[in-house]
């Protein structure tokens, strides 16, 4: 006990410090506040936990001390923070020896060791992003894992899902989950914290109370459960099928059979025309496959089913026809599925995306149906779609509605048959070609000029002198709103001979700081994956294309960063403190 | 584990039940068995819908799901569970054909859903439906579950309730849940269950998580925390308290959070706050009743809002009142109280006089006189009542206004049982204040001597003189009830039988919610105020006051059917030849 006098250090003569005037110090590069109040000396840190404002510029009644910025107030001498428990201030023990005040940095700041937790908690019940940041940024700083992190998200959404969302509300809040940690993997750390705050973001929201689900009693086989998943999702009733999901997992090894019956429920005909369940699904997938049963049951099961029994309305009169149409291909695709045609490398994609998007609804199912037929393999059919997908993006007019959206509803949903071929076969997939043609076909009101895709896209290069300046003319395109002359300038930076790997990753950037990121966030997270699947492809170009155009019409310029640049600043401990002193 | 050796039995011919049909068969006790033939296999289970009793022998049978016709509840026809929330599952038993004979294996009947019904009833609690509740509380107190348990339960919701989804106003919800289970444990059988269900019922609705709260860091002590929340308060900053009285929780100070709560709420700037009061008295109960380890967070956050609600600028009379009342304790401050004739007629008489400054002046002056507090609070429910028992109900009976004096000035008791004299002391001037403040109902000034009454009511026995008081609040007949039962009281019956039956009349009708606070509130006092010659008035103004507000509409539906269910008898019998 003795030798902790040693960590005392000076930092004031006693006749520097006055009733009413406080000071700010600095000990070891740390700002401090020093108070004198009703006789003794208090000494704090200087940064208001919650915002960074120097509390030397706060006021003091009763021992307690009030920051001027938002009115947060503090027990000056143990640091308790009375509007909760997330941000206790750190103070320090003072000794005043003749007429000199010191203070012990060393053993100050007894923050609770889960301060943080609380932190993250406090952000995902309440869906702020400035605490979600602070959260996330303070928790990497202090060398909490962000695998940690990320299974807190994981877990509250599950909570938060259960009993505020449905399937559409779910759905969106999922994908922003699952496309902000995969955007974030594609970066370095020191640059994820937008995207993982975007991820937090997709978990956030009121965890309301609810009994735990019990299995269903009795001797359950799976054929039972899988036979009355089907029935129920028929019928919209996914109370019942959430039940026989928890059934399914309690009653052990079949889990892995899950997400495939999933699959084959939402590629059923009446399910065209909410293709986005589809895109769920593959979100879900994704989220088991990276986090596990054990932490995602809860999200996983709930929204599953939801999905699965969500209303579909009753359908109009094309919708019935294309559900008919669909539902007359049903034995064709398990016939292919069961003898598979040999392979063919022939296959005319200008054809193939003129009869996808050629708004007709016979011609576009026939144009799956023939690629399907003569052997075209699953994953060059799937990049021409996606492809298609981006190429209207990087063509549709921006004077009226180019239906941004929509677009990248093609992208996203093209790309998803990926994920349904590997996690529930060939037969799903097939069925899901469908599902997102009608998407296609759908969008047909768009005005979009057919040119093949083999066409080619201008030719002229960049001028700038160096890759550098080219991105820059690139992301100075985007910030200034040139929405007519920006796929221009992107088309000639990719001629050029720089690289279009950085290019993506600086647009990606771009995208994430602007507040309109969250609209694109799942499209920019497709690109990213794209851009590596259509390698070697001539029209690949346009992915980056449509998406620098997409960003640049919706774009705000309101720096939604600006929380995360100040969340990082807050974790290093540099803030506002120093815009205030002298 | 078996318990007993489960039995089969007999229950029909094969030919009885032909493909693709039903039978229902009864077994004795009122029980019900639903036989179906589903493609020549036989599955037996209980024939009444666990949800609300429609014979199952009437519903529909797709791939093994057996649908109840009424509200569409599934089932797994051979294990029994259910497919949907807010209910619970269905009894199945295994069945065999012998010989072109049905014969089912019906087992023991004992009950061990209790994990089950206590999560129905917590379903029931989040979405507020009474029946749900209504019927879980049924059922676990016919299985033998200690009421304790329920009311835990209950208890609990309501503390994450308050907590995550509501305001200040929550204090209506404690009231009716302290009220409904106190008024309840006064009756048995189906009486106490509609009281709980009612307490029940105001303890439901959302709650989610929240962030948990954390003490202070220290160094901090009871010393601090007195006065910052103190500072809250005055200030209006409740969201500053809660962690300071979590704080004090853990540092081993919580017997003297609710003294300090009291002492913040009976300060000059709290008159008109009146619910502040009543509402900390029936925390103080809860804590009281289930420890702190069970009521800590209902007493933390609700007292915390209470305490440092917002109390907006006071008009011009609540200044003055506000004024005059702090110039009166700094006069009471440090003078001897010498022990002086209590005049309760003139203390009345100064309440009533609709002069602020009057009215004061005789609360001071029954405190510096040494009048003990217990009997100035008697004089103050007794004149409560008297006013309830009299006022008009012409136009407006002002019954909220009044049953507030009534529940305010029985609070005081807790006060000062809880936060000691001064605090009572100062209550008191808080129940001057609403008497003033309803200078608007136009009752007229009677001294609390009431006169003699004429009339003893013309009835054979004490029960054919309930039978016709509880007609007349059944008819509504609000004109006359008032002098049926000063009649009755007067010709010798006893008030404590007539009590009972004005208690049980209430909580069968669907005003029972709002009548909770008052009813209990008039058998406490009852009794505290026995021997006081205006005491009967307490009676009669219950009486009045349940017979002008009642809407004859039959609440207890939910809760005859719940006692029916649980013991077996439902609607299946209504359906059945």
């Amino acid at each position: 006990m003795l030798d902790t006098s040693s960590n005392f250090v000076k930092v004031a003569n006693l006749d520097e410090l006055a009733e009413g005037k406080p000071r700010a110090i600095r000990v070891e590069g740390q700002s401090i506040a020093l108070f004198k109040h009703n006789g003794n000396i208090y000494a704090t840190d200087n940064q208001c936990p919650h915002m960074g404002y120097p509390l030397t510029r706060g006021r003091v009644r009763g021992g307690v001390l009030t920051c001027d910025w938002h009115g947060w107030s503090y027990d000056m001498g143990g640091g308790g923070c009375f509007t909760g428990g997330c941000d206790d201030l750190s103070t320090f023990p003072v000794e005043v020896r003749e007429d000199e005040i010191y203070i012990d940095v060393a053993s100050g700041g007894k923050k609770r060791d889960d301060a943080h937790f609380l932190l993250l908690q406090e952000g995902l019940l309440s869906g702020d992003n400035w605490t979600l940041s602070k959260a996330v940024a303070i928790m990497l700083a202090r060398g909490v894992s962000e695998a940690d992190v990320l299974n807190r998200l994981v877990r509250h959404g599950g909570r938060h899902f259960v009993t505020e969302l449905d399937a559409g509300e779910g759905g969106w809040q999922l994908a922003h989950l699952v496309n902000g940690v995969k955007v974030a993997s594609q970066y370095k750390p020191e640059d994820r914290l937008i995207p993982l705050m975007m991820a937090a973001s997709g978990a956030s929201g009121r965890a309301g109370d609810r009994p735990a689900i019990s299995p269903l009693p009795g001797e359950i086989t799976w054929e039972k459960l899988e036979r009355w998943i089907r029935v129920f999702s028929a019928d919209r009733e996914w109370e019942g099928i959430e039940k026989c999901l928890i059934t399914a997992r309690r009653l052990g090894g079949h889990d892995d059979k899950i997400i495939p019956l999933a699959y084959e429920c939402v590629v059923e005909p009446f399910f065209l025309g909410h293709t986005d369940s589809l895109l769920y699904i593959g979100y879900l997938a994704e989220l088991l496959e990276q986090f596990g049963w054990e932490v995602a049951e809860e999200l996983v099961c709930n929204l599953t089913a939801k999905i699965l029994g969500r209303g579909r309305g009753a359908p109009d009169e094309i919708r019935r026809e294309a559900i008919s149409k669909l539902e007359s291909l049903e034995d064709f695709i398990a016939d292919l599925a069961a003898n598979p045609p040999t392979q063919t490398t022939d296959f005319d994609e200008d054809v193939f995306a003129a009869g996808v998007a050629s708004g007709d609804l016979e011609n576009t199912f026939d144009t799956i149906t023939d690629a399907l037929k003569s052997g075209v393999e699953m994953n060059r059919i799937i990049s021409t779609m996606v492809l298609l997908g981006a190429d209207r993006m990087a063509r549709t007019p921006a004077s009226m509605s180019p239906g941004w959206w929509e677009l990248g509803r093609e992208i996203s949903l093209s790309s998803s048959i990926r994920t349904a071929l590997r996690f529930a076969g060939f037969q799903v997939a097939a069925k899901a070609l469908y599902h997102v043609a009608w998407q296609f076909f759908s969008d047909r009101w768009l005005n979009i000029r057919q040119i093949p895709l083999s066409a080619p896209r201008g030719s002229t290069s960049s001028d700038a002198p160096n890759e550098q300046a080219a991105i820059e003319g690139v992301i100075n395109a985007i910030e200034t709103i040139q929405i007519q002359e920006v796929g221009r300038i992107t088309r000639q930076y990719l001629n050029g001979d720089f690289s279009a790997d950085r290019l993506l990753s600086e647009l990606g950037q771009c995208i994430l700081k602007d507040d309109k990121g969250w609209d694109i966030l799942n499209t920019l997270r497709t690109t990213l994956d794209e851009w590596k699947l259509c390698e070697g492809h001539p029209a690949r170009n346009q992915l980056l294309v449509g998406l620098a155009r997409w960003t640049t019409d919706v774009r705000k310029n309101s720096n939604s960063d600006s929380a995360a640049r100040t969340a990082q600043r807050f974790a290093r401990g540099e803030t506002a403190v120093d815009l205030y002193e002298q | 584990m078996a318990t007993q050796e489960a039995k089969w039995t007999k229950l029909a011919d094969l030919s009885e039940v032909p493909m693709g049909e039903a039978k229902a068969v009864r077994i004795g006790e009122g029980r019900s068995i639903a036989l179906f033939n589903v493609d020549g296999k036989l599955y037996a289970t209980d024939n009444q819908c666990p949800h609300m009793g429609y014979p199952l022998t009437r519903g529909r049978i797709r791939h093994g799901i057996l649908t109840c016709d009424w509200h569409e509840r599934s089932f797994d026809l051979e294990g029994g569970g259910c497919f949907n929330v807010e209910c619970d599952d269905l009894q199945t038993f295994p069945a065999e054909v012998r010989d072109n004979e049905i014969w089912v294996q019906l087992g023991d009947l004992t009950y061990r859903r209790k994990a089950e019904h206590l999560s129905l009833l917590w379903e029931g609690l989040l979405s507020g439906d009474r029946w749900t509740m209504s019927k879980a509380i049924a059922l676990l107190l016919k299985g033998g579950v200690p009421e304790v348990e329920i009311v835990e339960l209950i208890l609990r919701h309501l503390g994450r309730h308050i907590a995550s989804s509501h305001g200040s106003e929550a204090g209506w919800d404690i009231a009716r849940l302290m009220n409904g289970l106190s008024v309840g444990r006064r009756y048995k059988d189906a009486d106490r269950l509609i009281a709980m269900t009612t307490a029940a019922c105001a303890a439901s609705g959302g709650a989610a998580e929240r962030l948990e709260v954390v003490p202070l860091p220290e160094p901090v002590a009871w010393e601090n925390i007195d006065p910052w929340i103190r500072s809250f308060s005055r200030d209006g900053r409740s969201e500053r308290i809660e962690r300071c009285l979590f704080t004090a929780y853990t540092l081993g100070d919580a017997d003297k959070v609710l003294p300090l709560l009291f002492e913040c709420t009976v300060e000059p700037h709290f008159l008109g706050f009146p619910d502040n009061l009543i509402s900390l008295g029936y925390l103080s109960e809860a804590a009281d009743e289930f420890g702190w380890e069970k009521a800590f967070e209902l007493v933390f956050n609700l007292g915390a809002q209470l305490v440092g609600r917002g109390r907006g600028e006071p008009q011009r009379f609540r200044r003055d009142a506000i004024g005059i009342m702090r110039e009166k304790l700094r006069e009471l401050d440090g003078s001897d109280n010498a022990a002086t004739n209590y005049d309760e007629d003139a203390f009345v008489s100064a309440l009533t006089s609709v002069d602020i400054q009057k009215s004061f002046d005789a609360v001071a002056a029954a405190l510096q006189g040494g009048v003990p507090i217990d009997q100035l609070i008697s004089t103050l429910v007794i004149l409560a009542a008297d006013r309830m028992a009299r006022t008009p109900v012409n136009v407006d009976a002002g019954w909220e206004c009044l049953t507030t004096e009534l529940n305010l000035a029985a609070s005081l008791r807790t006060v000062q049982r809880i936060a000691g004299d001064t605090a009572a002391a100062k209550g008191i001037f808080h129940a001057a204040w609403l008497i003033f403040d309803d200078r608007w109902l136009n009752i007229p000034l009677r001294t609390l001597t009431p006169p003699p009454v004429e009339s003893t009511l013309n009835v054979l026995n004490e029960e054919e003189g309930i039978q016709q008081i509880t007609n007349a609040i059944e008819t509504l007949n609000v004109q006359s009830v008032g002098g049926q039962v000063l009649a009755y009281l007067n010709a010798g019956y006893s008030g404590d039988t007539l009590l009972r039956a004005l208690g049980k009349a209430i909580l069968w009708n669907d005003t029972a919610t709002e009548i909770l606070p008052t009813l209990r509130t008039i058998f406490d006092e009852w009794n505290s105020c026995a021997g006081h010659p205006a005491r009967n008035q307490l009676l009669v103004a219950l009486a009045r006051y349940a017979t002008d507000i009642r809407t004859n509409k039959d609440s207890g539906s939910a809760t005859t059917t719940a006692m029916r269910f649980a013991e077996g008898r439902t609607t299946v019998e209504v359906f059945e030849d």
